[in-house]
This record gives C-alpha cells, structure tokens and sequence, in this order.
C-alpha cells in the first residue's frame, strides 16, 4: 500500500504547525492587487497581514484566483513520483474553482502514472473548516485507513463540519460574490450582524441577523455549541481577520465558557478567505451535527 | 321656543360649523402640549378628522339625519389622524350607530346617540386614560343626557353639555399629572369642545366661517398660469379608477403588464397602475390623456378620471402621492409587505433601502390618516402587512386603518419612534415566513432599543427637576427631559451621557432639517471618545422639530 499524503489549499487556512504535524502540503492561490499577482502563503511570505487588510480597510480592491493547473501538476507529479498516493481536500467548489482543475491534472497524472491514485475532495467548505477537515483525513490515514476508506469516511462526514461566522459588514462577501444573502440583508443595516454559515451546498449563506458585534460573537457560539451536541471530538477551531486582540480573547473565552471541554485553537484567517470576508470576520468551526440547510 | 328634531340638514351644517370653529382655534389647542416643545398637532388632527366628515355632509343635507350620521362617520374615519382625531372619529361613529333608521332625532335620541358616541370612543382605546377628551366627553353627556325630559330642546341639551363640558375640562388637570406639572389642560378635550361649541352655534344659527384653510389634502393652492401663449412643456397629469367590465375582458386573468407597456409607448412616464379586486387605478404623465382613455375603455369603464395641465403647479400633493412607491406597482401579490410611517427625505430613503415597501408620509406633526394607510395597504398588495408606525400618535390610525381594510391581514406592530421602526426593520427577516416569528422578531428589536430626541422649548417651565427657558435645547428619553443646554450639540451629548447604555452596542443619530454636518460630527466626535466601545452610526434624515434621534441598541 502506497503512503497517503494529503494536499490542501490556501483556502484552508492551516498553520505551520499544524500541517508540520500532519504532513499536510498545500497548493497556492493568488491574491491579485493592482493586477500583480502573489501566491497566497498561508505563512505570510510575501505580506503580512496586517498589510493586506490594511489594504482592504483603505478601499483597495483584492481579488484572488484559483490555484493554477500549473501548481497542481508541480505538487501532483512531485507526490506521486515520490510514492505517495494524494488526497486533495480542495476549497468549496461552489466558492473556488479549484476542484475542477485539480480533477481535470489528476487524471492526467493518473493516466501517465497508473499506479498513483489522486482524489479530489469537495469537501463543500472552506477556510479553516476545510483546514479540519484536511486534518481529519490525516490522521485517519495515520491511523493505518486505507486510501479508499479515508476518501469514503471524509465524503460520508465532510457536511458535519459545522462554521459560523460574523461580519461586521457583508459589503467584502457582497462584493467578492460569496455569500447567499436575502433581501432582509439589504441597506444600511448599521450595527446588525449577519451570521454566516457553509451550506450543504458549500455556498456561504448569511442565515440570521443579529445586533451588535459582541451579540453576535456570542451567537456564533452559541450556535456552534447547538451543532456540537452529542460529538466526541472537541475540538474548536477560531479565526478572524485581524480582529482586535481583544475581541479574539473574547471569543476564545466565550468558546471555553459556552462549548463543554472544548479543545480551543486560535487561527488567523489567510491572505484569500480574507480577501473574501474582509478584516474584522470571525469564525468558529467544529464537528458536530450534519449540515441540511440549503440556502 | 327651540329646536325639538333634528334632522339631518341641521345635523349637517352643526359638523360643518363644529370643523370651522375648530380650524379657528386648531393652533390653541396645538398649543396645549405637555412638552414644552414645537411637537404639537392634535388641533391639526383632529381638524383635518372632523373636515372628513364636514365635506361629505354638506352634499348630502337634505337626507335622513341617519344618513348624514353615516356619511359623517365614513368620512370621518378614513380622515382620522393622530389618537385624539380616531377617538374623535369613533366618537362620531357611536353617534352613528345610535343613530341608525332615525329619519329625525328628538332631543331623547340625540342624548341616547351622543352616549352611544361615548361608548364607542372608549372602546376604541385598550387603556382609556382619564384626563382627556374621553373624560370631557363622558362627563358632558352624562350630565346632559340625565338632566333633559321629553319636553327639553336641543338648545338646552347642548347649553347644560356645553356647561358641563368645561368644567370637566378644566378637571382635566387634576386627573392626569403630566398636565398639571406642564401647567396646561387637555389638548384633545380642548378641540373636542371647540366642536361642540360650533356645533351649539349652528343651532342656534350662527354659522361661522372660517377664513384660513387647513392644509388637508385636497386642498389645492394654484400657483403657476397657464394662458394662450404658454408653451405645453409638462403634459397632463393623468388619474384613473376604472372599473374592469366582464363584457370587455376577463377580470382574472386581467394583469395591468399590457397596460403599462402602451402607456410607455405612448411617451408615458411616472407611470403606476395596479389592479385591485376587479378595479384598476392608473396614474401617468402624458402629451395624450385621449389616447389613456380610450385604450381604458377597451377594457372597462371609468369610475373617475382627473387630467390636470401640469404647467400648473399645484403646491399640495394629491393623497396618491403621498405614498411612495419604489417601482411601478405590480399587481403581483406578495405573502408579506412592510408599511413604515415617515417623514423627510433622508427617512423615507431609509425605511425604502430597509425594505419597506411602502412608506406612509408623516410625521410628528404630519400625522398620517386612516385613508393615507389604506391607499398604502393596496399599494403593497400583501397577504400579510406589517405596519410601523413610529410615531406613538399614529399607532391609533394605522390600527383603525387596519381594521377597516379587509384585503389584507394588517398587523400593526407598535414603533413608537422612529428609532424604534428603525431598529425593528434592521432586523426584519421574512425568511422564516411564519407572521408571529416576524413580528416576535420586529417586538424585540423594538424592546432592545431606547430612544433619545433632541428639540428645542417653546416655552419657560419646571419640568423633570429642570428649569426650562424657552429656546433650550433639550434632550429626552421616553417623555422624560435628560438634558437642558444652550445649544443641540450640548443637549445632544449630555442626553446620550444619560442614557443607559449597559449591554447596548450601538449608536445611530439620525440628524434632522436643522441639525448642521459640523453638528454631527460634534456628537459623533463624543461619542467615540467617551464611549469607545460602542459602534457610532450617522443617517441624515432631514425630519422636522427633532435634530437629532438617538437609537441606541
């Protein structure tokens, strides 16, 4: 049996260390200012991040690309000649176009190398949600799972990956042409925040309206917590663009005070899931109950 | 020697007379406002109420007093604004219902009416607060009514109502603190008995005229020309209600879609024409009104047509007018539609962005009668309408509109500012498509915001532990002064410093007609230095009397 090795993108949203310990590699988008392009580092190479939501916060337009096919068949040719078959747990297809190309070079790889397997995941869920999720298949694969089990368990699971999210304004998502939202989120909604979930369809869909930024990060907890009823993994996963440190300690604790033995960890959310949201996004992420609603 | 029966030409020209001395004391009782603040209308109200009924009886003289009772009371309850003006108009009502087949009434059944008036106008309010013109008209015709025999006139059942009903005014006082520590007595009881006193006239036969016109909707003030040399520049301003005829088409499947597309290829504009059971109401600027009215006729005919020149500038607006529309008015019908009240450019805009799909113009001292929220009520053509009506003095109106409207299921959710209508449509949310969720959800954001309003006073006096000056600026919160300073921008500060802001996160100033950008940034300035915490919002929204509307959530 050959050695599983999974791939994830920058969407995921995972640390160093984190991917260090799981041997996870990850293949690079772009974020794309003033048409210069820049591989979206996850360990923020090439700018920091306070950089590039300052950029934000002062109008500039960011926008990102998908991995290019070029990247795919670099880190794909490189694994399988190394032995390894890949498991890509890729960006929400329905956010990023990612998971066709990755499917599209697979094949081919697969066609000139008939002993490498390549599976493309859609796991329908991006940022650190598809991060966990990249890290599940890790360790199931480090638990002796064979390439086939870990793609079935990930495919049977990947919806009950849970996020809820909060924005201090939906103009960022609006604009990036990422999130479902109804009229009722319209206007000048001064000081209401949406809450934000990854549908069963993988579409960021704006679900409730809530007043007040606290009000809200409290309701995203709450949330989760609901989700989380009955789940044996405890682990709690919160990110945010280059929020306030004081508003991140305040969800952290929040998270430890609401959600049972929760196992918190704290993330900075990367060059392109920011660019989507904005600066000053929150969101928390656990395994939990399985995802129906379809916006 | 007196009157014995009254019939109904008498009872006519006693309304007409009632209105006239009224709208010549309207600002009197404008006046008698608890606050000392340029807020003052229910003499506006209850004038604009009772000239509904006044002008539809005088076409009418010559009927049944039943009849004129009836005409009156329509009139009166599609014109009714502001609470003292529906408490007026159920009043009218209740004489109405008492009333019923009496071709003349002697002075036992106008007694017997004038009680049932009474009745009806406390069973119109769910707390009736005593201390106001439900007491100075209960009051007058318990007392008339219990003195009079059968051989009494009209004229001594009014002398004894009229005696009575100033005492019980000036009792007023005693019954409700708010106006005794104002130091003034019942508005609302005050325009009452300004009626009934020109009622009594016109008994009497002193008809009296009024010179100055109240500024109600269909008064029209000419004020541009058009003559033999004028260029035709603007067309006509073209209205219609026309009934659809089963003859000519098939009322169902009727939609107004090919309508509005040949008044658009006929250089139409401002077009808005929707379809409402088997009737059909159009509106439209046009070179070619012949051309609208023969295209109506092939699908109906006409209930009423109005073409104005509009070279000619009429300075009021029509009633059709007075609501907005965002589009042309489909005729397409929608399981839940939004009316908020408001005033003001940058308000309307406001409430229009959040998703209101109709705004009612009015404000403070605009108040908006039933008929304004029933022509905005078939403007939206919902199953389910919410209302806000923002402004505690309209809660009434919308209700009775409400009530008298059978298309839709009206529910009036009671705004009782317009930050409150404000902070309840932030939240609005019809995904859940269940009416109590919705309106649980409006409730709440309601409860979870306070309001503060800064205006300036009309007069000196003693108030909330403050010495007033007239001209000071001042701050309050749920009718309670919070702040006296020299200027808005102090007023304004110190309000919000008083205002309690524990578990509030938000501040949305709203800034009216008079309240400068310098201004606002004042306050906005303040507030973020004092309280950091806390999001600060701007909205112009150009209202009148307050400078500022605090929400604070």
């Amino acid at each position: 049996m050959r050695p599983i090795k999974i791939v994830t993108d920058s969407c995921s949203d995972l640390c160093k260390e984190l991917r260090d310990k799981h041997g996870i590699e990850y293949v690079k988008m772009n974020t794309v200012h003033n048409e210069k392009e820049t591989p979206a580092s996850l360990d923020w190479e090439y700018f920091s991040a306070k950089e590039l939501y300052d950029l934000m916060r002062n109008g500039e337009r960011i926008t990102t690309t998908q991995v290019p096919a070029a990247e795919f068949t670099e880190k794909f040719t490189k694994l399988t000649d190394e032995g390894f078959d890949v498991i890509y747990i890729s960006c929400s297809g329905a956010l990023s176009g990612s998971v066709n190309t990755g499917k599209i070079v697979a094949k081919d790889i697969m066609a000139k190398n008939p002993e490498a397997k390549i599976a493309c995941i859609d796991p329908l869920m991006a940022c650190i949600g598809e991060g966990m999720i990249a890290v599940k298949a890790a360790e199931l694969a480090e638990d002796g799972k064979s390439f086939d089990e870990v793609v079935a368990y990930i495919e049977e699971n990947k919806l009950r990956m849970n996020q809820f999210c909060t924005v201090n304004t939906l103009d960022y998502l609006k604009r990036a042409g990422r999130v479902k939202a109804s009229s009722a989120f319209f206007g000048n909604l001064f000081g209401v925040k949406p809450v934000i979930i990854s549908d069963a369809k993988g579409q960021n869909t704006a679900i409730k309206k809530v007043k007040g930024r606290l009000a809200s990060m409290d309701e995203i907890v709450n949330l989760l917590n609901d989700a989380m009823q009955g789940e044996e993994d405890r682990r709690v996963f919160v990110g945010h663009a280059d929020c306030p440190q004081e508003e991140v300690d305040y969800l952290a604790n929040k998270v430890k005070e609401v959600i049972k033995d929760a196992e918190v960890t704290v993330g900075y959310i990367g060059p392109v899931i920011g660019a989507s949201v904005g600066p000053g996004a929150v969101v928390v992420y656990g395994w939990g109950k399985k995802v129906e609603l379809e916006g | 020697m007196g009157t014995q029966n009254l019939t109904g030409e008498m009872f006519a020209q006693m309304v007409q007379n009632g209105a006239a001395n009224l709208r010549n004391n309207a600002q009197t009782v404008n006046d008698l406002n608890v606050f000392p603040i340029p807020d003052g209308d229910t003499g506006d109200n209850m004038c604009r109420t009772i000239e509904g009924g006044a002008s539809v009886a005088a076409t009418d003289s010559s009927q049944p007093v039943s009849e004129v009772c009836s005409k009156v009371a329509e009139g009166m309850l599609l014109s009714a604004r502001g609470n003292s003006g529906v408490i007026l108009s159920q009043f009218f009502e209740g004489i109405n219902l008492g009333m019923k087949n009496v071709e003349t009434a002697d002075v036992k059944a106008v007694a017997e009416a004038f009680r049932a008036g009474v009745k009806q106008a406390y069973s119109s309010v769910i707390t009736p607060t005593e201390g106001t013109i439900l007491t100075v008209m209960r009051e007058a015709t318990d007392v008339a009514a219990s003195k009079i025999t059968d051989k009494s006139t009209l004229e001594e059942f009014f002398k004894i109502y009229i005696k009575e009903m100033y005492l019980s005014l000036d009792r007023t006082p005693e019954l409700l603190p708010v106006l005794k520590e104002a130091g003034v007595i019942d508005s609302g009881g005050a325009g009452f008995s300004f009626i009934i006193e020109g009622m009594y006239k016109a008994l009497k036969g002193e008809e009296i005229t009024s010179d100055k016109m109240m500024t109600s909707v269909s008064a029209e003030v000419i004020t541009g020309h058009f003559d033999e040399n004028s260029e035709m520049e603007f067309g006509y301003c073209t209205e219609a209600l026309v009934q659809l005829r089963s003859e000519k088409t098939d009322i169902d499947a009727f939609t107004v879609d090919p309508l509005i597309e040949y008044l658009e290829s006929i250089g139409g504009d401002s077009i808005v024409a929707f379809k409402t059971g088997s009737k059909v109401k159009l509106h439209v600027h046009t070179f070619t009104p012949d051309k609208v009215i023969a295209y109506c006729l092939t699908f109906g005919e006409f209930i009423t047509v109005k073409i104005e020149n509009m070279s000619i500038q009429h300075s009021e607006t029509t009633i059709e007018n007075r609501f907005e529309r965002k589009e042309v008015i489909s005729n397409e019908r929608k399981e839940f539609g939004v009316v908020a009240v408001a005033g003001g450019d940058g308000l309307k805009e406001m409430f229009t962005s959040l998703g209101a799909d109709a705004i009612v113009d009015g404000q403070q001292t605009m108040n908006p009668s039933s008929e304004d929220f029933i022509k905005a009520f078939d403007a939206v053509n919902a199953d389910t309408i919410f209302v806000l009506p923002n402004n505690s003095n309209i809660v009434m109106a919308a209700k009775q509109a409400g009530e008298l409207y059978k298309d839709s299921e009206v529910i009036v959710v009671e705004s009782t500012t317009i930050a409150e209508g404000y902070a309840a449509l932030t939240m609005l949310d019809l995904s859940s498509g269940d009416k109590d969720v919705i309106v649980d959800e409006l409730k709440m954001a309601i409860d979870g915001v306070t309001t503060g309003l800064v205006t300036y006073a009309v007069r000196d006096t003693n108030q909330d532990g403050f010495e007033i000056k007239k001209d000071d600026w001042l701050g309050f919160s749920a009718k309670t002064i919070l702040s006296v300073e020299k200027d808005k921008v102090s007023a304004a500060t110190a309000l919000l410093d008083s205002i309690d802001k524990s578990g509030k996160e938000v501040i949305i100033a709203i800034a009216g007609k008079d309240a400068t950008a310098e201004d606002l940034q004042a306050v906005h300035e303040y507030a973020s230095k004092n309280y950091p915490l806390m999001e600060f919002f701007e909205v112009d929204g150009g209202q009148d009397i307050y400078s500022f509307i605090f929400a604070v959530e």
